[in-house]
């Protein structure tokens, strides 16, 4: 240990306070030290004559004394001197003191002040077993003089030693001061936050400066709870502090890493433009649905039948198309991820279409971009065919076409893409060529593409059919049914009439048609007279009592066949014979009639001979009929 | 057994004999004239390994200067590439370090090949000082240094198994 001349003049300086302060108390306890201060006595008090003489008497007197009284009574002299002596050394001890103190001094200071410079080591170790025990016996007596002395050396010295040795320091600190924070923050929480608060901020700082790294470790686990925390707690104050720097940050991001921004916001993107589509097309569906005209209101229909838009009907009546082939493509390396055929078509080389188009994609996104024009190559067209690129950040979709695709299907495909972006997109940005690295959900999203394809409109066709079917059917049976109705109803009707007539005797005989035709009742036929026609007018009214009648029923004279005459006049008869009680038989001849038989009474004669004489060609009838008596 | 797809690229100066290698590779043919093509031509083939399949697609890209600015972007994504030199145009060896910086710059972890190609057109002693004097021994990623020829198909299936087996066991 190096000490240099100021060190060592105040290293003395406090030995010496030091030593006025405790060598009183060691006197005794040390023999080495008391033997040479005792020398040192002896020599001064050879330098004192008169001091001396006094103890050359003393002990001159003393040893007669003791000579003298040790024969006498050893005990009691022994006690005696005992006694005496230890009065004689306290009293000696006491004056000496002041006198050794007052000696040594400037001694003793010197004496140190050599001793430190040439073996502070020693001095040290010499001291050092009994500083403790006399500072702890000084500061009992006079705690506030040893605070005085030792609080300036103490404060000095720990500086010193800090510089010196910190490390050492800090491990002998450390656990005491934690203690000490710990004890103090359990006492009076506020005076430690108050104490510590101003430092803080600074430690902090400084820490950051001096280890950036451990800082960011420290701090990193609790951001993003305290950032969620917060934005529950005061939302706004979030949105107000982040606002207006996130444009900021998206353009960075977009510059720094392109194709995952795209990834991110493609699914969004895709949807809000969806969302815009949609709301156009009905804006277009209420344009159109206010333009009546009749192939507009034929169109309406079928929309209503079929369930969807004017506007779809109006796109689908121009476009027809059918999906050949859907490729998931790895954009940067143009390998195939997925793809769906069309099973029954031609096979398409998927490795070289995708390739292909990569390649093709990139040479127009190239040339495009030195343009200044960041756009993307979106449909390629050959013939009646289409290829529809669909780009998202790390891969794309490639739809190979027939036809004109629907708004619908493109629709479902950017939505089909941004599910399998939003779900997979991991897996695609580590696509490195390994099918089983990507899950066959994406399959099936393209799969379901296809499929979905078809049979969106598929089940709508027999429900549109099934509709128009019923409607047809209602049209045609709902007349027919009614007619049909009318029909029986008529034709209950008509023989109903029919039958009246029959009914009628002097009709009965006449062939006699009843039809029903537009709610009126037509009679057609022919009788002999005017007569018999109204007649038949007349019944028929009372059968159908509310229809219109339209008797067309002719009234001839036809001139008279004596065969047909002879002929109706058997029938005649006949007809008459089932009458009970009648038994008759006629002849004619010449136009005359001869009856004879038996009737139940003259009116029924009379009947019979009027019956008879209506017959055309009967001009007369001789009756001669017998009324049996009654029994 | 399992197959992988792995993008490759062709790349070399003009001349060099790119097309002809992947014809001998994947049609077993060669044709004496330069088959030029525009910026770049797709093959694929599907290569039978001990250790899996793997299904190479070839991206030969057109070494004229006109293509140069696009090239960057064709060779986007491959796993590994074949940069090919012509043995009897000294230019074109010269062009190979290029060649390869730019290819790693894209694909930093891509696999490459160095094929000297029209080795045919010298002496096999002449051929192999050469080799051993130009081995890119420095340069990690480059695999190995071989002597080709197109037209009598020597090493040329050598150069796209030994990419192909690497490949495989990367992936």
């Amino acid at each position: 240990m190096k000490i240099d001349r100021q060190e060592q003049n105040d290293l003395v300086n406090t030995l010496t306070q030091l030593q006025q302060l405790l060598v009183p108390a060691e006197v005794f306890k040390f023999e080495k030290e008391l033997k040479v201060l005792q020398e040192k006595i002896a020599r001064i008090e050879q330098k004192l004559d008169n001091r001396k003489e006094w103890l050359a008497n003393m002990e001159s007197l003393m040893a007669s004394m003791v000579k003298n009284q040790v024969a006498i009574e050893l005990s009691g002299i022994r006690k005696a001197i005992e006694s005496i002596v230890e009065e004689e050394i306290e009293l000696k001890n006491q004056q000496w003191q002041k006198e050794i103190r007052k000696a040594m001094a400037p001694v003793v200071s010197a004496a140190i002040q050599k001793n430190v410079g040439e073996d502070p080591g020693e001095i040290a170790r010499s001291l050092a077993l009994e500083i403790a025990g006399a500072m702890e016996a000084r500061t009992r007596q006079n705690k506030e003089e040893m605070e005085g002395v030792i609080i300036p050396i103490v404060r000095r010295a720990i500086a010193e030693y800090i510089k010196e040795s910190p490390v050492e320091i800090a491990q002998a600190i450390g656990p005491v001061i934690a203690k000490a924070v710990q004890e103090q923050n359990r006492l009076d929480k506020d005076a430690m936050v108050k104490a510590m608060s101003p430092l803080i901020a600074r430690m902090i700082q400084n820490k950051i400066v001096q280890d950036k790294k451990s800082m960011i470790a420290a701090f990193a686990p609790v951001i993003s709870p305290a950032i969620t925390q917060q934005i529950k707690a005061a939302p706004e104050e979030v949105a107000n502090a982040i606002a207006p720097e996130i444009a900021t940050a998206v353009k960075k991001q977009i510059k720094l890493e392109r194709t995952a921004m795209i990834d991110a916001l493609y699914p969004i993107i895709g949807n809000t433009i969806g969302k815009y589509i949609a709301e156009t097309i009905r804006d277009i569906n209420r344009k159109i649905e206010t333009a009546l005209t009749l192939k507009g209101i034929k169109r309406k229909i079928r929309a209503k039948l079929q369930g969807v838009s004017e506007a779809e009907l109006m796109l689908a009546e121009e476009m027809s198309f059918s999906t050949r082939a859907i490729f998931l493509i790895h954009k940067a390396s143009g390998i195939v991820i997925s793809e769906v055929q069309q099973p029954d078509g031609p096979r398409l080389e998927s490795d070289l279409v995708a390739g292909m188009l990569t390649a093709i994609r990139s040479f127009v996104g190239e040339y495009f971009a030195q343009s200044g024009k960041d756009s993307e190559i979106d449909k390629i067209d050959y013939g009646n065919d289409k290829i529809i690129l669909e780009v998202a950040g790390s891969c794309y979709l490639a739809v190979v076409i027939e036809g004109e695709p629907s708004k619908q299907f493109i629709g479902k495909m950017r939505q089909t893409l941004s599910e399998i972006l939003l779900n997979y997109s991991q897996s695609i940005e580590e696509f490195r060529g390994k099918p089983e690295t990507i899950p066959q959900e994406i399959h099936q999203e393209l799969q379901e593409l296809v499929i979905g394809n078809e049979s969106k409109i598929a089940p709508q066709q027999p429900r549109t059919l099934l509709a128009i079917s019923l409607a047809l059917a209602a049209l045609i049976a709902l007349p027919w049914g009614i007619h049909q109705y009318r029909n029986v109803r008529s034709r209950r009707l008509a023989a109903a009439v029919t039958e009246a007539l029959a009914a009628a005797p002097s009709l009965s005989v006449y062939r006699l048609h009843v039809e029903e035709s537009r709610g009126k009742l037509k009679l057609t036929g022919r009788v002999p007279s005017e007569d018999l026609r109204r007649q038949a007018e007349a019944i028929a009214r009372a059968a159908a009592p509310t229809r219109e009648l339209e008797n067309q029923i002719f009234a001839v004279e036809v001139p008279p066949d004596p065969k047909q005459t002879a002929a109706e006049l058997h029938r005649v008869t006949i007809m008459l014979n089932q009458i009970d009680g009648i038994a008759i038989t006629t002849d004619y001849v010449d136009g005359q009639v001869t009856v004879t038989g038996e009737v139940v009474n003259r009116t029924e004669a009379q009947k019979i001979a009027q019956a008879l004489q209506q017959i055309p060609g009967v001009k007369s009838a001789i009756v001669d009929l017998s009324i049996p008596p009654k029994r | 057994m399992e197959t992988i797809t792995q993008k490759i690229c062709l790349v070399g100066d003009y001349g060099v004999g790119k097309t002809s290698l992947i014809r001998r590779f994947v049609e077993r043919q060669f044709r004496d004239e330069y088959l030029s093509n525009v910026g770049v031509k797709i093959s694929r083939k599907t290569l039978e390994l001990a250790q899996g399949n793997v299904r190479m697609l070839i991206w030969d890209l057109e070494g004229s200067t006109k293509f140069q600015a696009i090239v960057p972007t064709y060779l986007q994504g491959a796993m590994g590439a074949i940069v090919v030199a012509d043995l009897s145009r000294r230019e074109t060896l010269e062009g190979l370090t290029d060649h390869i910086q730019r290819f790693l710059s894209i694909n930093p972890q891509g696999l490459i090949i160095v094929s000297l190609n029209k080795s045919d057109l010298f002496d096999p002693l002449e051929v192999a000082e050469l080799l051993n004097r130009i081995g890119f021994k420095d340069q990690q990623q480059v695999l190995a240094t071989y002597a080709t020829s197109a037209k009598t198909g020597q090493d040329v299936d050598l150069i796209f198994e030994t990419l192909a087996l690497q490949l495989i066991e990367l992936a």
